[in-house]
């Protein structure tokens, strides 16, 4: 009883600590103060200051923008790359298994770092599509690495059965192995957007002056202290964010 | 004139290598139109790449498939005119019934209305049609494997091929199976190359059975000739419970021989596979049930002719029938399966009876003693 | 006909998964070992000739000092996570499975607000005035503020907020799989309740141990920008070093130097833990 009683204490008090930052951001964001740390009363005004604030709008419909355009280039890309690993036999493919988990261990600042000195010698200008290839590489290992522990659900016997039942490789593909793996699919996005707005030091390496997006602005409004019109911004994203993934969470279930 | 018949299916001089391992060491097997040809064969014995070769899963590393007269060695799955049931049936878990036996026509490009026709009709044979529109994991396995058995035939294959198909049931489930699988068989009409490891399962519906044992074809026949006449020691054992004498040849007559068997005196027919020599050793086989018991009430009285004294040291009552095994005099085990006889019905066995243990004459199968 | 098409597909894909690696995943560190090789040049960033004596910036003793307090808080960091993460993944991973699903997206939901915003939330909490203080002297336990904010102890606080989601989920992954028999094998065969989990449960996670412990250790030396937001002046991390050096002092070859040196470390960990045979199953994802 005791044991119990502890035990969802302490799952609790955890989930607790990840939960009150994001508390104190929402709550902060109706403070009647422009102080960070103490509560004045409540009041709209950061909303109204955030909706006049064009460059802060911007800046998050870029991030929103930009997750949602990696998430899908890396789920595109993850996708293919966890189905060649599954059904082909490569010369390099235990490389190719090797780096997908180096690449999910590295630090951040490693990938951002090895990123932008290979932008800056070929020439490619910092800004969107450098932001958008890097969000890519380094939200992809983690679709494969999802899509390939379902397909390792997925027995060989399927794709067998396909071919034996008059289906060519491409409609093996199209008919079984895709309508199978729909469910991590979907995951593997949620997970690559979920990386992508949350990344900070990749986009502060790759990112450009023209394509400014929020971790960027806010990072360079730290040291100057941050107008509490951001809170408002993070509590409006937050929220948008989880009722656009929990209504397409719902779409993906009632579908099947 | 007729015209010299070509076999549905032909296996040439087939040899699979996976690696250094020799799994079919060069095989030749002859299909016949319409039958019932089960790979009969221990784990690994490669009867199951025996059959992947021919669904086209696995290419031959040496040797021909041909069909009709034409090679398809070199022809994936899905252009070959076969059908597989998968051992763990393979439905795909995403489709409901109906569009996992739809799968095959779809893939032709059959129309829609013909589509349905034609699956309602597999359905119908299978006893499914109530359930088409479940997922493969709402089914009981009987279920799944008569989904299996419709989603294969449907598509009108030259040879269904089956891959221990009855295994993941439950044993009474299995018998029902086997009865209906033969019907079905009967009922399309098309050829069945069946595996399996199940000897009672082979015998009970085959046309042929092919014993396999490490790559090689031991032997073809019916299953009356498996079970009655195996050709030599392993398909003896293998299909049955056996009995198996040393002798010894002394003498060669016109028809028959005598032997040493046991240390008593036989005389038996000669057997038309190979040439009995005067001393050669020899294997004389008995089935149990072809084995007659007959208890003795007088332990002191010699044993009659051709019957070999013994005790029984254990027994396994079977319902219908029960099996003894007897420790005879020259130290060897004898298994003897006795029927109960409604006219007799006082014979009850313990540990410890004497018995004289004999055959039916003619009924032993001789094999030189390799 | 179809043959050829599969065929083409095949070597399409092939190709294509080659370059991609070749050129976003290998071509990008070799430059950087390259870079690491080269001089400094005000315009172009870096050019030749080649030369070593980028590594011997490694051995500046103000370099040294910032690199060994680093480690000492990724050490720190690292050992707490594990601490607080075990015992709460082993009580989520137990849960009934309809809601294991759901407790596991409540430890990402946090992420969908930047960082950034959640660790700038920290000030709010740890500040003079902030949540803390105000809770401890209404205690009165306190009658004057706790110094929190800008402080290592604040660096340390908020690098444990941001990186403990990334010990439970691999953990996670290694105990959802745990097979609850192997503990009812082992109290059987005699063991108690401790020593089943010592004997049993912590060797069989110990991937999602070593896995964890790698994705909190390495980014704790990297992520600058809590050491900037919460830290006070000697609050400097190893990754506040090397963006300085790309963004400050626009030294590149040094500063891709050091970067190299953390790669280096960071392929030595990944080489003791597969070394160790810890992976079970080299496929089987940490997450």
């Amino acid at each position: 009883m005791v044991g119990r009683f502890f035990k969802y204490l302490y799952v609790s008090a955890v989930y607790l600590l990840l939960y009150v930052p994001l508390l104190v951001t929402i709550v902060f964001s109706f403070n009647d103060s422009a102080s960070a740390d103490t509560w004045n009363g409540f009041t709209m005004q950061w909303y109204k200051q955030l909706f006049a604030d064009k460059s802060l709008i911007n800046s998050a419909f870029r991030s929103l923008f930009l997750a949602a355009a990696a998430a899908t280039c890396s789920t595109v890309i993850g996708t293919v790359i966890a189905v060649a690993l599954h059904r082909y036999r490569f010369i390099g493919q235990k490389v190719v298994y090797g780096s997908l988990s180096v690449i999910m261990l590295s630090p951040e600042i490693i990938q951002g770092i090895s990123l932008v000195v290979i932008f800056v010698i070929l020439g490619i200008p910092l800004g969107f599509s450098t932001l958008l290839l890097s969000h890519t590489v380094f939200c992809f290992p983690f679709v494969t690495i999802t899509i390939l522990a379902r397909l390792k659900g997925v027995s060989r016997d399927l794709a067998e059965a396909a071919a034996d039942l008059g289906a060519s490789d491409v409609d093996t593909v199209r008919f079984i192995l895709i309508p199978l793996i729909v469910p991590a699919v979907f995951a593997g996005w949620l997970m690559s957007f979920t990386l992508s707005i949350d990344d900070v030091i990749i986009s502060f390496f790759v990112g450009g002056k023209n394509y400014e997006i929020l971790p960027l602005k806010i990072y360079s409004m730290v040291r100057t202290g941050i107008q509490p019109d951001v809170n408002a911004l993070c509590a409006a994203m937050f929220f948008a964010t989880f009722f656009v993934v929990m209504f397409s969470y719902r779409l993906v279930r009632t579908k099947k | 004139m007729e015209k010299p018949s070509v076999p549905l299916l032909e296996l040439r001089n087939i040899t699979k290598f996976f690696g250094a391992n020799k799994v079919l060491d060069d095989i030749d097997l002859v299909v016949n139109d319409g039958e019932f040809l089960t790979l009969l064969g221990p784990s690994g014995c490669g009867k199951t790449t025996l059959l992947r070769l021919i669904a086209g899963f696995e290419r031959p590393t040496t040797g021909k498939v041909i069909m009709n007269g034409k090679e398809i060695s070199h022809l994936p799955p899905n252009r070959r005119m076969v059908n597989t049931v998968f051992q763990q049936y393979a439905l795909f878990p995403h489709m409901t019934v109906f569009d996992n036996v739809a799968f095959g026509l779809r893939m032709k490009g059959l129309g829609k209305e013909e589509i349905e026709t034609e699956v309602f009709r597999a359905l119908e044979k299978v006893k499914m049609n109530m359930f088409y529109l479940r997922y493969p994991s709402e089914l009981s396995s009987g279920q799944q494997q008569r989904v299996a058995m419709a989603r294969a035939f449907i598509n009108n294959p030259k040879v269904l091929l089956l891959d221990e198909p009855l295994s993941a049931l439950d044993y009474r489930l299995r018998q029902e199976m086997q009865i209906e699988l033969k019907e079905l068989q009967r009922d399309l009409g098309v050829t069945f190359v069946y595996v399996t490891h199940d000897q009672e399962e082979a015998l009970a519906m085959s046309d042929r059975v092919a014993v396999l044992n490490e790559g090689l074809i031991e032997q073809i026949g019916t299953p009356i000739q498996i079970y009655e006449e195996p050709k030599n020691m392993f398909v003896a054992k293998f299909v049955g419970e056996i009995n198996a004498f040393d002798g010894m040849v002394i003498k060669v007559g016109e028809n028959d021989f005598e032997t040493i068997v046991e240390g008593m005196f036989y005389r038996l027919r000669k057997p038309t596979t190979f040439e009995v020599v005067r001393g050669a050793k020899i294997k004389v086989l008995l089935r149990p049930e072809d084995m007659v018991v007959s208890k003795v009430n007088d332990p002191e009285a010699e044993a009659p002719e051709n019957a070999l004294r013994g005790v029984i040291s254990f027994l396994v009552y079977k319902g219908r029938t029960i099996d003894l095994w007897i420790q005879t005099a020259g130290g060897n085990m004898v298994m003897a399966t006795q029927f109960f006889n409604e006219d007799d019905p006082d014979i009850i066995y313990a540990v410890n009876d004497v018995v004289n243990v004999s055959w039916i004459k003619d009924w032993e199968v001789i094999l030189p003693d390799a | 006909m179809l043959k050829s098409a599969d065929n083409f597909c095949r070597q399409a894909v092939l190709y294509f998964i080659f370059i991609w690696f070749g050129i976003m995943v290998f071509a990008p560190n070799l430059l950087v070992l390259l870079a690491s090789f080269l001089s400094r040049d005000p315009v172009w960033m870096l050019r030749l000739p080649l030369n070593l004596q980028n590594y011997r910036a490694l051995a500046d003793t103000k370099l040294l000092t910032v690199i060994l307090k680093s480690l000492n808080l990724a050490f720190c960091t690292t050992l707490f996570c594990l601490l607080v993460a075990y015992p709460f993944t082993y009580f989520i991973a137990r849960f009934a499975k309809e809601y294991r699903a759901l407790f596991l997206m409540l430890i990402i939901v946090p992420f969908w607000t930047n960082s950034l915003i959640r660790n700038y939330a920290l000030i709010s909490i740890l500040g003079d005035s902030g949540i803390v203080n105000s809770f401890l002297i209404k205690c009165g336990l306190i009658s004057q503020p706790l110094k929190l904010l800008y402080t290592n102890l604040a660096v340390f606080i908020g690098m444990t907020y941001t990186l403990l989601p990334f010990m439970i989920l691999p953990l996670y992954a290694v105990l959802e799989k745990l097979d609850r028999s192997l503990l009812e094998a082992a109290e059987d065969l005699g063991a108690g309740a401790t020593a089943a989990f010592f004997r049993v449960v912590v060797p069989i996670s110990a991937p999602g141990i070593v896995a964890g412990c790698i994705m909190v250790f390495l980014p704790a030396l990297t992520l600058f920008y809590v050491a900037d937001i919460l830290g006070g002046e000697d609050s400097a991390v190893v990754g506040s070093v090397i963006r300085d050096q790309f963004t400050v002092v626009h030294n590149w070859p040094v500063g891709a130097a050091i970067n190299i040196a953390l790669t280096l470390f960071m392929l030595l960990l990944l080489h003791l833990y597969y070394k160790s045979g810890n992976s079970v199953d080299q496929e089987q994802p940490i997450w």
